[in-house]
């Protein structure tokens, strides 16, 4: 456990040194990664899930993004991810 | 000082322009046939306006005619028109209102040494009315190029400044009125044409001080070219247009100052495309874009740095981490590489289009 905090910890100083965009990339992809990770072990269980929809994580696709658009993309990929992992348990279990 | 932007001054001034001369126009139509009467009833109107005019830049509340107060009062033509245009700085407004007398009046008879007069002394006006704008723009800051500026000002006379603010930043632009257009000969006459206006009131810049000038200019031209080419990484005939450059500085991160010296200069490629003495404007500006070059290289260098601390951070961070021990027991992690997947990759998938 110890080693685990230790690596977490140079991950948030490494995370702490980024500047805003870089910051809020990283915190998107952490989140596409829950996604992705359900998204696979549904796939190999032979689950299928049904998904949020949303058009406001397009705007992160826009070259200048505001603080709202990133808030906004993040909640979607958020509830998205919880959505997901609620019906994966649900069947699995 | 009301906020305006240099894209909307131009929108504005250009309907500006385009509404007073069909105004005029359409007073000329109805009037066919007194066109005697109407100048004199134009000329009092203008003179009654530049007695106000002066009247105000004597007083010591001159710097409400930069927030565009004066122009309630409808001292000018244009005033139904631009009754709620009120941010359109003085001095373009005096600029508009000469350019439009001269093509419907001056143009149109014989004898217009009267309203030569009138606009000489609108032109007059406008110079002080520019003067108390670049004063005012500047006072809050360092003077960033004032000795290049007095020495084009000196021997050229005339200028256009703005200021723009959004999203709490607040730009100002300065630009030469048309000052290749009033290159003259030793013996008076223009070097090169141009709108009559603008030479109003003018010193003349004799040829010879042209010629060294242009040289002068010509270098810190070419050093312009290349430092803006290099920030923006791009050729200099690329940079601006305004509507584009301005976008882009929004948001770049950049010191303020550093943001004014680019849109200055932003505007004056804009309005002067081919003119190397507007060049000697932004030349001071060089040598600090060259240097804050240096320090977006630096900062580039260290969020590349930052980045490759991150990947590594994350990447040992997430050997040990639960969630991925867990998914590593469940699955073969080489079937899993979100490196690999792009951003159009995940979204597609969550969206359900990858299923």
């Amino acid at each position: 456990m110890e080693e685990l905090n230790q690596a977490f910890g140079e991950y948030m100083e490494a995370y702490k040194a980024l500047d805003i965009p870089s910051k809020r990339k990283e915190i998107i992809n952490a989140t596409k990664e829950l996604i992705v990770v359900f998204e696979q072990l549904a796939t190999k269980d032979n689950i299928e899930l049904q998904y949020l929809r949303s058009r406001e994580i397009n705007d992160l696709k826009e070259e200048n993004t505001t603080e709202d658009d990133f808030l906004e993309a993040e909640l979607v990929y958020l509830e998205v991810a919880k959505n997901m992992i609620g019906q994966y348990l649900d069947k699995k279990l | 000082m009301k906020d305006y932007d240099y894209i909307g001054i131009d929108r504005e001034r250009n309907a500006l322009e385009r509404g007073m001369s069909s105004l005029l126009s359409q007073v000329f139509k109805r009037r066919r046939g007194a066109d005697r009467a109407l100048v004199n009833e134009v000329l009092e109107m203008v003179n009654e306006m530049i007695s106000k005019l002066q009247a105000a830049m004597a007083s010591p509340n001159k710097d409400k005619l930069l927030d565009g107060e004066f122009n309630k009062d409808s001292i000018f033509l244009g005033s139904e028109m631009n009754k709620d245009r009120t941010s359109i700085p003085l001095y373009f407004e005096l600029d508009i209102l000469i350019a439009a007398l001269e093509k419907d009046y001056v143009k149109k008879f014989e004898n217009p040494q009267p309203i030569i007069s009138m606009l000489q002394a609108l032109g007059a006006l406008r110079d002080q009315a520019a003067t108390l704008a670049f004063n005012s723009a500047f006072k809050p800051d360092e003077p960033i190029s004032e000795a290049a500026m007095d020495d084009i000002l000196a021997t050229q006379g005339d200028f256009e400044v703005g200021r723009y603010e959004k999203n709490g930043m607040k730009f100002i632009g300065i630009a030469p009125t048309l000052v290749t257009e009033q290159v003259y000969y030793s013996n008076g006459e223009y070097l090169s044409g141009g709108r009559s206006s603008t030479s109003l009131g003018k010193k003349p810049l004799y040829e010879k001080d042209a010629q060294a000038l242009r040289e002068i200019q010509n270098q810190n031209l070419a050093k312009l070219h290349s430092a803006i080419g290099k920030y923006f990484e791009h050729d200099w005939d690329f940079v601006p247009t305004s509507a584009k450059f301005f976008d882009k500085l929004i948001d770049i991160d950049l010191d303020e100052r550093l943001k004014k010296r680019l849109l200055a200069i932003s505007y004056i490629k804009d309005k002067h495309p081919d003119n190397y003495e507007v060049a000697a404007i932004a030349a001071p500006i060089v040598e600090e874009i060259i240097e804050i070059e240096h320090q977006i290289q630096k900062e580039q260098e260290a969020a590349l740095t930052r980045q490759t601390a991150i990947n590594e951070a994350r990447a040992r961070y997430q050997e040990k981490s639960g969630f991925w021990k867990f998914f590593h027991r469940q699955m073969s992690p080489d079937k899993l590489n979100l490196d690999a997947m792009s951003t159009e990759e995940i979204d597609g998938l969550y969206k359900g289009k990858a299923r």
